[in-house]
């Protein structure tokens, strides 16, 4: 139970400064007063307020009047003259309240945004793990019984091909195959029930998902070969257990380590991949609107868009910690 | 042999390397009884192991298994070749060397005994955890009930031993192997296991092959003991035979090794120079010629065979200790200094380095 308090404690802390950071690059390289008023975040409003300059009402391009009391009103509607931790410390009060502020862009709440966006995201990330597991621990386990033989050679060198191919290549050349000429998947994500969404998400999700079923392919097979060669798997064989539930009962789970920490790690490459996948196969969903955001310095709608990855990241991580030592009760003790 | 649990024809068994066939096993034949125990003796190397993973059905896939196993009438090799399901964990079953890697870390040991009494026996969990705990308790593990839901690591060496022991005997096995049991535990604790094992053995009536490189482990536990070396049997006799007149100089170098509580304090012991062969050519000669102070130049070239030397004793040797030809052999290597394979005579009286047995003599 300690063990899982300082988990979580270590994970409040890691969000906390991933969150600090995050805010502070975006508030600091950029003013943000400019995404809010554009080019009239440069004049000096205090001094016009004090009398010692003119007001510069209508003297650039002929925009409107009272630019001052527009600077002004966004100053404090946006809280910028407060010092940068109390700012940080009202963004991080509103978001575990719900509100992440506004976008600069369409004035849209941004937690409207994520609510749409966000679960068509998960949605694929959760299939394309699906995919990669899916394939990958047959394909180990297949690959480890016969290690060497000619059916693990051909598969090293397929594994060695879906590496090599990027992940929005193979998209292209399925997009081709199975949109384009045989049109079996639709070219555009279809929202209307559970079924059309996942069939939208077969081609997507494949094109995530098989490269990374090939990095854990790889390090699963090697895994399960050495755990095949332990004694209790002669003791298993001795006490006349049959091949397959010794591989499902006795080799996968000890073996499933080094496999488990990559897939953890690799949901990095997972979220950076759906930014380009989605932009493919035209899923509205949160990578994409991720991706717009940075271009046209929507900051409200990025630093969420950190804040959510950051949070998944460490989730997923530190849940990976905790199957550790599900995985292999000695790590338990060691905690 | 009538009435024998388990008879061994020939069994050959091969390894086919880089270097050419390993034969790790050449032509062993034996009988046990049902209730009876067989010592298996010999060094590293000398294909003891391997004669049990064959009768395990162990073997790797390309191992060259020859002869014939006969189980109570059932052809064992014919059994491995159709797959049989309920005979090896059930009828026949292995204790390993090592308590530390024979266990599944990741599993609790209520589990890895209930394992096969729910695959072989068809037991419902919770009826096999209860007869794992009873297991538990014969094997003499305190406190069977909470071991059951602990992790292998979580038990010392001597109990985690005593839970492959329970595990071994889950399906009332009619033979046991126990493979060099006590090889990798305290001192204190072998004999505690050797006994614990006889003590099951009489009480369930049950068949044992007790593999084991110390001859003082058989001595008083096995009614009968075979001594290996490289894949031979070298002689075969009931217990007490053997150590009472001993044919083999192989058995009679091994004896020697062992330290022994009646002899006075600083007796050196005495080594056996050299190493085991690794036997892949066929070999004309014996197999311990080279590093036998009895050999003589036959040995070189013929291999002998196994011949009888009284009731049920076996032995393969051309100048057998004890017999006017054994002792006439060792009498004129000692005054040659050197036996017929050129092995220094001095070796077997000092602790010298042990030396490659071809070089001996130009040191000596």
């Amino acid at each position: 139970m300690t063990y899982l308090m300082r988990r979580l404690a270590f994970m409040f802390g890691v969000l906390v400064a991933v969150t600090f950071l995050a805010f502070s690059a975006t508030n600091v390289i950029g003013d943000p007063l400019f995404n809010v008023v554009g080019f009239y975040a440069s004049v000096d409003c205090d001094a016009v307020i004090a009398g010692e300059i003119e007001d510069v009402v209508g003297t650039i391009a002929g925009t409107g009047i009272g630019e001052c009391e527009r600077v002004i009103e966004a100053r404090e509607k946006y809280h910028l003259d407060d010092s940068l931790p109390v700012r940080y410390g009202r963004w991080i009060v509103g978001m575990a309240q719900g509100d992440f502020g506004d976008s600069y862009a369409n004035q849209m709440p941004v937690s409207t945004i994520l609510a749409e966006r966000l679960p068509k995201s998960v949605l694929l990330m959760g299939v394309s793990m699906v995919v990669a597991l899916g394939v990958s621990i047959p394909w180990s386990v297949a690959a480890a019984y016969r290690a060497n033989q000619p059916f693990d050679r051909a598969s090293v060198a397929a594994g060695f091909g879906l590496l090599a191919i990027p992940g929005f290549a193979l998209a292209i050349i399925l997009f081709y195959f199975f949109i384009v000429r045989w049109q079996i998947f639709p070219s555009r994500f279809m929202d209307d029930n559970l079924f059309s969404r996942l069939h939208s998400l077969v081609l997507p999700a494949a094109s995530l998902g098989l490269p990374l079923a090939a990095v854990y392919q790889r390090l699963l097979r090697t895994d399960l070969i050495t755990t095949l060669q332990e004694d209790f798997v002669i003791t298993a064989k001795a006490k006349g257990l049959s091949d397959r539930r010794i591989m499902f009962r006795h080799v996968l789970r000890p073996s499933m380590f080094g496999m488990i920490t990559v897939v953890g790690l690799n949901m990095s490459a997972l979220i950076g991949g759906t930014i380009i996948i989605e932009q493919i196969f035209s899923i509205p969903g949160f990578g994409r609107e991720l991706y717009v955001s940075a271009i046209r310095d929507d900051i409200t709608v990025v630093l969420a868009g950190v804040t959510v990855l950051a949070t998944a990241f460490v989730v997923i991580n530190t849940i990976v910690d905790l199957l550790y030592s599900y995985l292999d009760p000695r790590v338990r003790r060691a905690g | 042999m009538a009435g024998a649990l388990l008879t061994v024809q020939d069994l050959r068994v091969g390894f086919l390397t880089e270097q050419g066939l390993v034969r790790a096993v050449e032509g062993v034949s034996f009988d046990l009884e049902p209730g009876q125990t067989l010592g298996v003796v010999g060094e590293s190397g000398s294909g003891k192991s391997v004669t049990a993973k064959a009768l395990m059905n162990l073997l790797p896939s390309y191992a060259q298994v020859g002869g014939t196993v006969d189980f109570d009438g059932r052809d064992m090799f014919a059994m491995a070749a159709s797959r049989e399901k309920h005979f090896w964990g059930v009828e026949m079953t292995m204790v390993f060397q090592d308590p530390m890697t024979s266990l599944n870390p990741v599993k609790k040991v209520g589990e890895q005994i209930a394992e096969s009494l729910r695959v072989h026996l068809g037991r419902s969990r919770r009826d096999a955890l209860a007869e794992a705990g009873d297991l538990l308790e014969q094997v003499g593990i305190p406190e069977p009930g909470a071991r059951l839901t602990q992790y292998p690591h979580e038990l010392s060496g001597g109990l985690r031993q005593r839970v492959v022991i329970a595990m071994a005997l889950a399906c009332g096995p009619r033979l046991l192997i126990a493979d060099e049991p006590t090889t990798a535990l305290d001192v204190t604790v072998q004999k505690h296991i050797l006994d614990l094992l006889d003590d099951l053995r009489r009480a369930r009536g049950m068949a044992m092959i007790l593999i084991t490189h110390d001859l003082g482990v058989v001595k008083g536990r096995a009614d009968e003991v075979m001594v290996m070396y490289a894949g031979h049997t070298m002689e075969e006799a009931p217990t007490t035979t053997l150590f009472a007149e001993m044919r083999h100089p192989y058995t009679e170098a091994l004896l020697e090794t062992i330290p022994r509580i009646d002899t006075p304090s600083h007796t050196r012991l005495v080594p056996i120079p050299g190493r085991p062969p690794e036997v892949i050519e066929v070999l004309d000669g014996c197999p311990f010629a080279p590093r036998c102070r009895y050999s003589i130049a036959r040995c070189l070239t013929n291999q002998p065979d196994l011949t009888s030397h009284g009731a049920g004793h076996l032995c393969a040797c051309h100048a057998p200790v004890g017999t006017p030809s054994g002792t006439q052999a060792r009498s004129a290597n000692e005054s040659a200094g050197t036996t017929a394979t050129g092995l220094d005579m001095d070796q077997f009286t000092r602790n010298v380095p042990v030396a490659d047995p071809g070089q001996s003599g130009a040191e000596g």
